[in-house]
This record gives C-alpha cells, structure tokens and sequence, in this order.
C-alpha cells in the first residue's frame, strides 16, 4: 500500500482499473493494431482460444481466425484504411473463431476503433456463441420436426389471419382442396367456401375471437375444381407471445367416404326395418286376408242382390239400399288396404309432429287385426291432449303393432286375455306408450336376451321384431323396457320425447 | 217349391249377416241370422231341417266347433261352412265332419246357391231316409212276436227248414208265417223285404 500510495492518484486508479475491467470481462477483449497485430489478449481470450497471452501477443490476429476468414482479414483492414468502409466495424458480427487445437466455434464479434499515441487500433469484444447456436440449432431442429408432422399429415393443416388470410398451408391440403401452397398463402380462405357456406366464416371467426375452439364442425368445402368435399373442421385461436389472438389453425379432415358409409349404413337400417314390417304383416297375413274378405263378400252379395231386385219396379227402393250398403262395404275395404299400405311400403325415415293417441289407434286397428276371434279384451286409456311427438309415424306404429301382435299371441291360450293400451304424457316432455297383457309372461333366460336379433319363442318368428322395435324407440331418444304385470303376463313400455308444439 | 226351404247364417260380422240372407231371401229362401255359435244353439234351429251358413273364423265358437257339436245333437241341419281365408286343414276338417260344402268369401252367387240348393236335396234325402224308416219301423210293430222271430231268421239268410227246426215248429207253419210277414211289411220280394229291416238297423 505504501509504493500506491507513492504513486500519483489518479493514473494509478485509472491503471487497476482497466487491468481489472480486462482480466475479469468474461467476454473476450482484445487490442490489435493497424497491421493486425495483437496489442492486447485477456483472460476470457485464453479461455475461448486456448491460447495463452504470451503465445498471441506480437503475432497477426489471423491465426485466431478459421478460412476464409483469415484469407479475409489483411483485405479487409486494407479496404477499411484506403477507403472508410467497414463492414463489422462500429457494428459487430457473428463470424467463427480458431481455437489451438485448429476447431472453430461460433461467436460474436464487435470491433470499435480508436487511436493510442496516434496510431489507429481496433478494439475486439469476443462473445462466445456455442451454447446459443446450440440451443438456436435444437429450436430449429425441433420446428423442423414439427412442420414434418404437419407436412406429412392426412388431415389438412392451414393457419389464416383473424381476417381470413391464408399463412399456411399444408400438403394434405394440397391434395385435399386442389390448391398448391404457394396459390393460397395470402389468398383469401372464403375461396374454399361455397356459396350457401359463407355465412359460416362470421360465426367461426366470432369463436375464435372469444378464444374458444371449434370442434368437428361438419360442413362443405369446395374444392378447386368446383365439386363439394364433405369435412369436419377443427379451428383454435392462435395465440401471439402475448396472448392476443391473431389467427387461426385450422385442421380439415375429409370425411366424404364416411358419410357415404353412413348413408349405406342407414339404408341398409331402413331396408330391415322395412323387412321387419313385411315381416310383421306375413305373420298375420291369414288374418288379414279374411278381414278384407268380409267386406268383399257383403259387396258381392249386395251387388247379387241389387242384379235380382233392379229386374222387378216394386223392388227398386231394395236394389237402391243394397247398392248403398255395397258403397259402404267397399270404403270399409279400402280403409283396411290404406292402413296396410302405408305399413308395407318401403320408405325413407321421415319425422313429422304427430299425435301419439292417433298413432296408437291406427296401429291398434292394424295390429290386432282378428284378435277379437282370438276372445281378446282390449282396453284403452288415452292421454287428453298429450303433447305433441316429432317421430317417424310409420316406424313408431311399427313398434306399436309388433308389440300388439306379440302379446296377442303370447295370450292365445292364457284363460285371462286382457290388453291394455295406455298413452299417457310425463311431465309436458315426454309421453309414455305402455301395452300390458295377461299372457304367461317371458321366461327369465329369454328375458335377458329379448332385444338381441334372432331370438325367438315363435316357429314361425324371424325373432328380429323387438330388436327393431329397440332400435326404433332408440332413434327416437328413448327406450322400449320389459317389465313382469304384476297380475301375470308382461308390460312393454317407452317413452318419447315430446316433439316441437304444432302452433 | 211346395213349402219354404229355410237358410240360418252364422257370422259375426254384420255385413255379412245383413248381405247373405238379402241374397238368399231375393232367391226365395226363408234366411235368419245369428252373431255367434251360442245364440245359434240357445233356439230352436239346430233341431229344424235345413240348411246351416257358418263362419269358420268367430269370436267363441268357432263355425267347426259349432258343427261338431251339431252333429253330436244330431241335428238334421246340412251344414256349408265359409270362411274369409281358407286353408287346406281347416276344409278337410270340415268335409269330414261331413259339410256339404267349404266356400271362401268373397264367393260367386252361383257356387253359394247350388251349394244351398246341394245342401236342401241332402236334407230331402235324409228325410226320406227318416220317412221311410218310420214307415218300416211302424210296420214291424204289426207283426206277432211268432212273426218276427221268423222275419229275424229271414233276414239273418236262415233257410225255411232251419228255421222250422230251430224254432221247433213245422217247415208248413213258418211258410205261413213267412208269408204273413211279407203282407205286412209291404214286400214285393225277399231282397225287398232284407233292404227294409236294415235301413232301421241301421
């Protein structure tokens, strides 16, 4: 302390200074003169080139520098001299640097000039880059690998502005939509709209502005050469860094093949629902037969009638009455034969809003077709005024005439043959079909497979009838159920969501 | 015809009560018509000779359960059962059961009244049959117990001198006997005589 006390203040602080700021800058500093000579070589210099001060100190700064570099540099200093230009100078760059062991490593290098005594200097701040390039180079591979997955996706991949504008565009896409990647950027996303769809592009967009997803939305798309692609579309907001949305991703899947698959599925449905009903009625065709019958042969014997009294004036009024009775027998044959023909005709679902009691009277005046032979008592209680159903008339009075038909026979050699029919509304939203019989009741080991296909008591029976009847009720948001009368014999019930008012 | 041939319809269904006896009353037939097989039986009309119309297909009864059980009464009635859907079981049950005819409705005017009109002829058969049998039978409550124990043997293909033997009398009195009894029964000639006994045996 006594020599630093000797020693004049100022210069001496100034001195330890900037030997500290050189030794303990953890970037590198380096001083070299205008031929390119090392001035000064610091610490954190060592570390990042390997070599020690004494071994660069005096020596061209080049050998610190990889090719081309090196090859650069003389050219580079001359140029700067001659003519002012600088291209780090002032500035700073990521350039390479040598280590001893002849490696390179990236790092950042800043060069300010200035003079010592006259001369020119350049002053170098070396910051080693390796653990940033490093991480840059993981970051780049991992986005890399990303845009792969979106790349090779099935599904298309497209990102757009909040205003509609294409940013990207993947190569299923491509495939997808007809439209190369290069055509779309830029490009406004409604060309992939038709027409009708437009309006669909608001709502999306005031989703996504609340920042919530929209998820399997199944529309149309058009594709470039003007045909419509089925897809379901999945849109979530992107985010900027913070937090705003500013866009869209956007992820279409085509599902063309599956709704043609589906479309098949429910023909095929409609085409065994359509056989069950066929079905159904050949159960009962002798009955039927013999229901028709009856008017047919009133007619004929009317119309004998009439032929023999039109012969004789005084027997005129007669003729005229049994030509009159005729009429009627005629209306009543038609009315057996439309009832029968909207039941087996083959027809595509069709849902209406209907009146549950209207439909239970025609499948009851249709389903127990010759019960009355058969001694069965039928009783009904009908709701007043029960809410309206939207249901598919035909399938549910369906449903309703195997239920009928089944507990008829299952009565045939019951001494009690007691069926009761019952509508009655739950609570304003549903109305609730139940048909009660006396009959022996269903065996447990039936009871627990009844709705499965093919499982039959009956000779005759395709054992499908219930299985259809669940299906149908299922359709229709309900459930058709089994349970023991408790008097002996079974009650089959379901319910059936009350439909939109009629008003 | 000499006196009114009477048609009874069975049949639940009251178009075809009301049609078929307009049509058999417009062909000259007297025609009443029942519901059911019960009321049918609760009168007097499965004793009456006739023609009976029956439904296979009824509530209750049904038409072969109603003519089964006519037949077990011994009714006279000839019975044509029709039915709105026929089927090969049910029209052999009921020929057997010995209908005269199976028709299916709606049926053609001419095949319901020849089967009516088979239906009175049978009747008519049956009623000479009936006649003539009560005319034999009353006949034969004519003859002397002597008498019919000869007639008997007659009938059983007994030779005169087997007769005489088994009944211990002499060959000259069973043909005086034989003789009575062929005056009065009304016998042209044995074989006739034979034909008569047996329609009441049997």
């Amino acid at each position: 302390m006594t020599s630093a006390a000797k020693a004049p203040p100022d210069a001496q602080r100034d001195a330890t200074l900037f030997q500290t700021l050189i030794a303990a800058a953890v970037d590198g500093i380096m001083v070299i003169d205008r031929n390119g000579i090392v001035q000064v070589y610091n610490a954190a210099c060592e570390r990042l080139f390997q070599y020690a001060a004494g071994e660069v100190v005096g020596q061209n700064v080049k050998m610190l520098m990889p090719a081309p570099y090196r090859e650069e540099h003389d050219t580079y200093l001359d140029r700067y001299q001659r003519t002012g230009q600088a291209r780090i100078i002032g500035i700073g760059r990521a350039v390479e640097g040598r280590r001893k062991d002849g490696t390179s490593f990236p790092m950042y290098l800043s060069v300010g000039s200035g003079e010592i005594g006259g001369e020119r200097v350049f002053v170098g701040i070396i910051h080693d880059l390796t653990q940033l390039t490093a991480e840059r180079q993981a970051r780049g591979e991992q986005q890399a690998y990303l845009a792969s997955i979106v790349e090779s996706s099935n599904d298309a991949i497209m990102s757009k502005t909040l205003e509609g504008t294409v940013t990207s565009w993947n190569g299923a896409a491509e495939a997808m939509f007809g439209y190369e990647a290069a055509d779309m950027i830029g490009q406004p996303i409604s060309v992939l709209f038709p027409p009708d769809r437009l309006g669909e592009e608001e709502a999306i967009v005031a989703a996504l502005r609340r920042g919530e997803k929209v998820v399997h939305f199944e529309t149309l798309r058009r594709h470039k050469d003007g045909t419509d692609i089925d897809v379901s579309l999945t849109i979530s907001p992107l985010h900027d860094a913070a937090g705003n949305i500013i866009g869209a991703s956007k992820t279409a899947r085509d599902i063309t093949e599956r709704k043609a698959a589906d479309a098949r599925l429910r023909t095929l449905q409609n085409e065994l629902t359509h056989v069950a009903r066929l079905n159904e009625m050949g159960q009962f065709s002798a009955a039927l037969a013999h229901e028709l019958n009856q008017p047919l042969a009133a007619i004929t014997n009317y119309l004998n009638v009439a032929k023999r009294l039109f012969g004789a004036p005084e027997s005129l009024e007669k003729a005229r009455d049994a030509v009159a009775k005729a009429a009627q027998q005629a209306l009543r044959a038609g009315q057996i034969i439309r009832r029968m023909r909207d039941f087996v005709e083959k027809r595509d679902t069709k849902r209406t809003v209907e009146d549950i009691n209207k439909i239970a009277e025609d499948a009851i005046a249709l389903g127990l077709i010759g019960a009355h032979v058969a001694n069965i008592k039928l009783t009904t209680a009908f709701a007043k005024r029960p809410p309206p159903v939207e249901v598919d008339r035909v399938q549910i009075q369906q449903v309703m005439v195997n239920l009928l038909r089944n507990a008829s026979e299952a009565m045939a050699s019951s001494p009690r043959r007691e069926l009761t029919v019952t509508t009655a509304a739950v609570d304003g939203e549903a109305v609730e079909v139940t048909i009660a019989d006396t009959g022996p009741g269903i065996p447990d080991h039936v009871a627990k497979r009844l709705f499965e296909p093919f499982v039959t008591t009956k000779s005759g029976g395709m054992g499908i009838g219930l299985a259809i009847s669940q299906n149908i009720v299922e359709a229709h948001g309900g459930r058709l159920v089994m349970t023991p009368n408790e008097g002996g014999g079974t009650v089959f019930r379901f319910r059936l969501p009350a439909g939109p008012a009629t008003e | 015809m000499t006196q009114e041939q009477k048609v009874f319809v069975v049949d639940d269904d009251l178009a075809i009560r009301d049609s078929l006896t307009a049509l058999l009353q417009a062909s000259g037939y007297a025609a009443a018509a029942y519901e059911s097989a019960d009321a049918f039986l609760a009168g007097e009309a499965p004793r009456a000779a006739g023609c009976l119309i029956v439904d296979v297909r009824m509530p209750g009864k049904n038409g072969l359960e109603l003519q089964k059980e006519l037949v077990g009464l011994g009714s006279p009635l000839a019975v044509i059962v029709m039915t709105g859907h026929a089927d090969i079981p049910i029209a052999v049950q009921a020929m057997k059961a010995g209908a005269v005819d199976f028709l299916e409705k709606p049926c053609e005017e001419s095949a319901l009244l020849e089967s009516v009109s088979r239906a009175f002829e049978r009747v008519a058969t049956a009623s000479r049959h009936i006649d003539a049998a009560h005319a034999v039978t009353a006949r034969m409550q004519t003859l002397t117990d002597r008498e019919r124990q000869v007639l008997d043997l007659i009938v059983a293909g007994r030779a005169n001198k087997v007769i005489a033997y088994e009944l211990d009398i002499s060959p000259r009195t069973v043909e005086i006997h034989r003789s009575r009894v062929m005056e009065k029964m009304g016998a042209r000639n044995l074989a006739d005589l034979v034909r008569m006994v047996l329609t009441v045996v049997t």
